[in-house]
């Protein structure tokens, strides 16, 4: 009972601003779910503050101008609205019957990047669009989820009794996984498989099933780590960072000493030292550190608020969309949760030294146009949901 | 219950494993609060403690030396503001080549030189590229814009009396740090204390913002010296010139008030050009006056004389016989310039007779004449602030010397001295029997003077002096309107066979005025070769033409009963 009510104390936090808010007559008005866009939208404006803040030093270095990179993001913030705003009067029906063509696109793209990919720091990750450069496996990471959604909700009534049914999911999990770790992207292979086998668990993939992916993902992962030689620096460099401050560990120390300056309370916008070239990427994955070392604790653990807040809405939603029997919507509303909420635990655990280094972008705080807009298509893709769920317009998809 | 209602309400109605999936993800959330409160509170200190390990840099300001002037505050020894320009040769290793050679030019440095140097050290990340540069090759090599030079403040130690103190005040080394002279004397009292400024750096050293002030520079003691410029440059330019008609190794003077043993003169003559190291050699680098001991030769028969009065077993008119102007003293001869006859004692210093001389030792007895070479400071240490002073050396009392022993030391052999031992020794006899630490500061308060004579010797043997200058072998001092008393010395010097015969030191003191001496002047030349040799013809007119200056400047009036 006692471990529970530490659960109870934190969801009555969720629970309170919810309700609050909910049962204001904003909502009673309109079929929106103003409270959720407000959390999106100050989600986006505060990682558009804190890439400003923190690319500033970085940018005069490399162009002489302090907000390039600024400026660049505030681009793809505007460019990521107007996509938020286009999924929310898209109806579900049309992504729906899409599905297919989403997947065929998805997998064509991650292809593409292979094969005339432009290549930064190693990885072709980046395909060349003239002025913006795109980067696939952000949007593939929510492509896969949607063709998904719409296979299991096809399959919902043969899903526990063929067992076949499960093995499409996973041909093409293990088929996409092999294109990301050939760019190589290890952070979205690992963002789309837990999301996957977390999607799987939810719609009610049998125990022993579910043991064994895990098992073997988890034999996987270590093999891949002992395969390549920088993954393994990485790895023992996370152990003990401290072991070697200046070489293997350089940037986990560097992101801790930053965590570790914001003290309870932060040093103030703008005021941070470790965005000073002392933190590599401190501007894309590593941004969450610079807020920490700019906002403190307090702050941190507000914005650590807002965004489970969406994790959360996004689970409220597709649980109440299941019990409408809506099984696409709430495969979609589960696939935008895990999505986001994998990114989160792995980016914080990343700069908190929990977890080995690897490059994962914070969801919409770092610097970075895809993440920000397949960001955006999840929030739209979420806002629609909530609207349809408010409306009776779910029932379409039936 | 209620709690579970709560419960109930935000979860409760969700699917079972969404639930359980919410349940694993709280624990996590808590994991990571955990992990946040560990890191930002907990192990704060060590965190912090690392970045500013990285990012804290200080900055030393450095404070300029002391100045040393002369007694009326003119400079001697200053230090001027200069920068130097120091790399970090790993950022210049991605300058382009024809930058590197526009800086090798500014810098007056071989390009090739300062290529291999980038190529070789790297790794180095502080490295000196010329020290001490001049404000116009700064503001050069700024305009090039290279990243990775720096300037830093110093000081550059500058002495602007140049070649004739320079013996006397020594030399600092690059980093203002006194090496020889005065400034290794009084280095702790000249040195600064350097400050620090406190400023934050980003990655590539850039300052971040305005540096903190720590502790501010604290600027080195200045240091006055007892010496007067305007006699001193008399005394060298008298000296170069002296140096000019002769050969010889080198010209001493000095210079001192007897009555509280301030040196008011101290040249060497050759010297060197402090401001210039490219003239410096360790033979002209040593200021000989305090370094350097020599056997005075007939000089000290002053001392010889005073012995003599102390005695009681002479008077100045005591008749000694010193026929037939030589006499044989264990095999050895002793022998006078000038055949003298049967004479009063006090001709023995007018005529400079090493017979006379000789008798007066015999009698006297070594006792009485080395206690009074120790009284007046022969063989020991002339309180003198300088470094590497030698202390010359006297006989010891006991066992008892050879004949030829004593009547050497009756005239100046057989024992060394250092012209600053001997001034010193003599302002004794000029100022009535004291005996003052010889010094190179300004004394602000009287010093009291150890008596090492009787007045009435002092005042004695000085009456006699005076008729050295006036009728003896030091007429060529003589300098119109004043009372001097002086003596020359002429003395063989020692070469590696012994008594070198064609080598000489060739001295002369002067006291001035003669009844109540305020100045007194020790000059020498060491390693006379050719020509006169002669104490008095050599030194003589040199004392006459430095005092002519010195009284003129000094406002000391002539006699006004001559």
């Amino acid at each position: 009972m006692r471990f529970q009510s530490f659960f109870i104390i934190l969801l009555r936090f969720f629970q309170k601003d919810n309700t609050c808010i909910h049962s204001q007559a904003i909502s009673v008005n309109t079929p929106y779910d103003i409270p959720l866009l407000c959390n999106i939208l100050s989600l986006l404006s505060l990682g558009l503050l804190m890439v400003f803040s923190a690319s500033t030093h970085l940018s005069e270095l490399q162009y002489g101008v302090s907000f390039y990179y600024g400026l660049k993001q505030t681009v793809s913030v505007f460019l990521g609205l107007i996509l938020l705003c286009i999924f929310i009067i898209l109806p579900l029906k049309y992504i729906m019957k899409w599905h297919l063509y989403i997947l065929i696109g998805t997998l064509l793209s991650l292809i593409c990047v292979l094969l005339i990919g432009h290549k930064v720091n190693g990885s072709s990750r980046w395909l060349s669009l003239g002025v913006f450069n795109i980067q696939p496996s952000e949007f593939a990471k929510l492509g896969v989820m949607i063709y998904l959604s719409a296979y299991l909700h096809k399959k919902k009534e043969t899903l526990n009794t063929e067992k076949a049914s499960f093995l499409i999911p996973f041909l093409l999990l293990i088929a996409c996984t092999i294109l990301l770790l050939l760019e190589p992207d290890f952070g979205s292979t690992i963002v789309m498989t837990g999301s996957v086998i977390g999607l799987l668990f939810l719609v009610g993939m049998p125990w022993k099933y579910f043991i064994w992916i895990i098992s073997s993902t988890v034999i996987g992962g270590i093999l891949m780590v002992l395969r390549e030689p920088y993954r393994m620096t990485r790895f023992i460099a996370y152990l003990d960072p401290w072991n070697n401050p200046f070489d293997s560990g350089y940037q986990l120390t560097q992101a801790l000493i930053a965590i570790g300056r914001g003290s309870w309370l932060g040093e103030g916008l703008g005021q941070s030292i470790q965005k000073l070239s002392y933190l590599p990427e401190a501007h894309t994955d590593f941004i969450f550190s610079i807020l920490a070392e700019e906002f403190g604790l307090l702050g941190i653990l507000l914005i650590l608020f807002l965004l489970l807040r969406l994790v959360y809405c996004a689970f409220k939603i597709g649980a109440q969309c299941s019990v409408k029997k809506s099984h696409f919507a709430a495969c979609l509303a589960y696939s935008i949760a895990l999505l986001w909420l994998i990114s989160i635990f792995m980016n914080i655990g990343v700069n908190l030294g929990l977890l080995p280094t690897k490059g994962l972008a914070l969801p919409f705080f770092s610097y970075g146009g895809s993440h920000i807009l397949a960001s955006c298509c999840m929030s739209g893709l979420l806002l629609r949901i909530q609207y349809e769920l408010k409306t009776t317009h779910l029932t379409d998809i039936h | 219950m209620k709690l579970s209602c709560i419960l109930n309400f935000c979860v409760t109605t969700w699917p079972h494993r969404l639930r359980l999936l919410w349940y694993m993800i709280s624990l996590i959330v808590l994991l990571i609060i955990g992990r946040l409160i560990f890191l930002q509170g907990i192990n704060r200190y060590f965190l912090q403690h690392e970045s500013e390990q990285r990012v804290i840099r200080y900055e030393t300001i450095f404070a300029s030396r002391g100045m040393i002037t002369d007694r009326h505050g003119q400079a001697l020894a200053v230090s001027t503001p200069v920068h130097s320009v120091w790399s970090n040769l790993t950022k210049l290793y991605d300058t382009p080549v024809d930058q590197i050679e526009q800086l090798a030019h500014i810098l007056k440095i071989p390009c090739s030189m300062l290529l291999t140097l980038i190529q070789k050290k790297k790794q180095a990340t502080f490295y000196y590229l010329k020290r001490h540069i001049t404000p116009d090759m700064m503001q050069e090599i700024e305009k090039l814009n290279i990243s990775g030079l720096y300037f830093q403040r110093e000081y550059k130690r500058y002495y602007p009396s140049g070649a004739m103190m320079s013996p006397v005040l020594g030399l600092t080394n690059i980093d203002d740090h006194g090496q020889s002279g005065l400034e290794w004397q009084y280095h702790d009292q000249l040195l600064g204390i350097n400050g620090q400024n406190r400023f934050l750096k980003d990655l590539h050293g850039h300052s971040i913002e305005e540096p903190e002030m720590i502790h501010s520079a604290i600027p080195g003691h200045p240091l006055t010296l007892s010496i007067d410029l305007r006699l001193q440059y008399f005394s060298y330019r008298a000296l170069a010139e002296a140096m000019h008609k002769i050969q010889a190794d080198s010209a001493l003077l000095i210079m001192m008030n007897p009555n509280n043993g301030e040196i008011l003169a101290m040249a060497n003559y050759p010297s060197f050009n402090p401001n210039n190291r490219l003239d410096y050699s360790p033979v002209t680098a040593r200021n000989r006056i305090i370094t350097d001991q020599f056997e005075p030769g007939s000089i000290m028969k002053l001392v010889t004389l005073s012995a003599a009065l102390l005695s009681k077993q002479f008077t100045l008119d005591t008749l000694i016989d010193t026929r037939p102007g030589f006499m044989m003293v264990d095999g050895h001869l002793v022998k006078d310039v000038s055949k003298n006859g049967i004479i009063p004692m006090q001709d023995v210093l007018i005529k400079s007779s090493n017979v006379g001389a000789t008798k007066i030792a015999f009698k006297v007895g070594q006792n009485v004449l080395i206690d009074l070479f120790n009284r007046l400071g022969f063989g020991g240490p002339t309180g003198i602030d300088f470094p590497g002073e030698a202390w010359g050396h006297v006989p010891y009392m006991y066992p008892a010397l050879k004949n030829i022993e004593l009547s050497n030391l009756a005239y100046g052999y057989h024992m060394s001295a250092t012209p600053l031992q001997l001034i010193r020794a003599f302002s004794a006899i000029a100022n009535g029997g004291f005996l003052y630490p010889a010094t190179l500061i300004k004394c602000n308060k009287i010093i009291q003077g150890e008596r090492v004579l009787p007045k009435w010797i002092a005042d004695s043997v000085r009456q006699v002096a005076e008729k050295v200058v006036s009728k003896g072998t030091g007429r060529r001092a003589q300098i119109p309107g004043y009372r001097i008393a002086g003596k020359t010395g002429t003395a063989h010097q020692i070469s590696e066979k012994g008594y070198d015969k064609k080598k000489y030191f060739s001295s002369f003191i002067g006291m001035l005025p003669a009844d109540n001496p305020q100045l007194i002047t020790l000059i020498c030349f060491t390693g006379v070769r050719k020509g006169t040799y002669y104490g008095g013809a050599l030194a003589g007119p040199v004392f006459a033409e430095v005092m002519s200056q010195t009284v003129r400047i000094l406002g000391i009036p002539p006699c006004s009963d001559l």
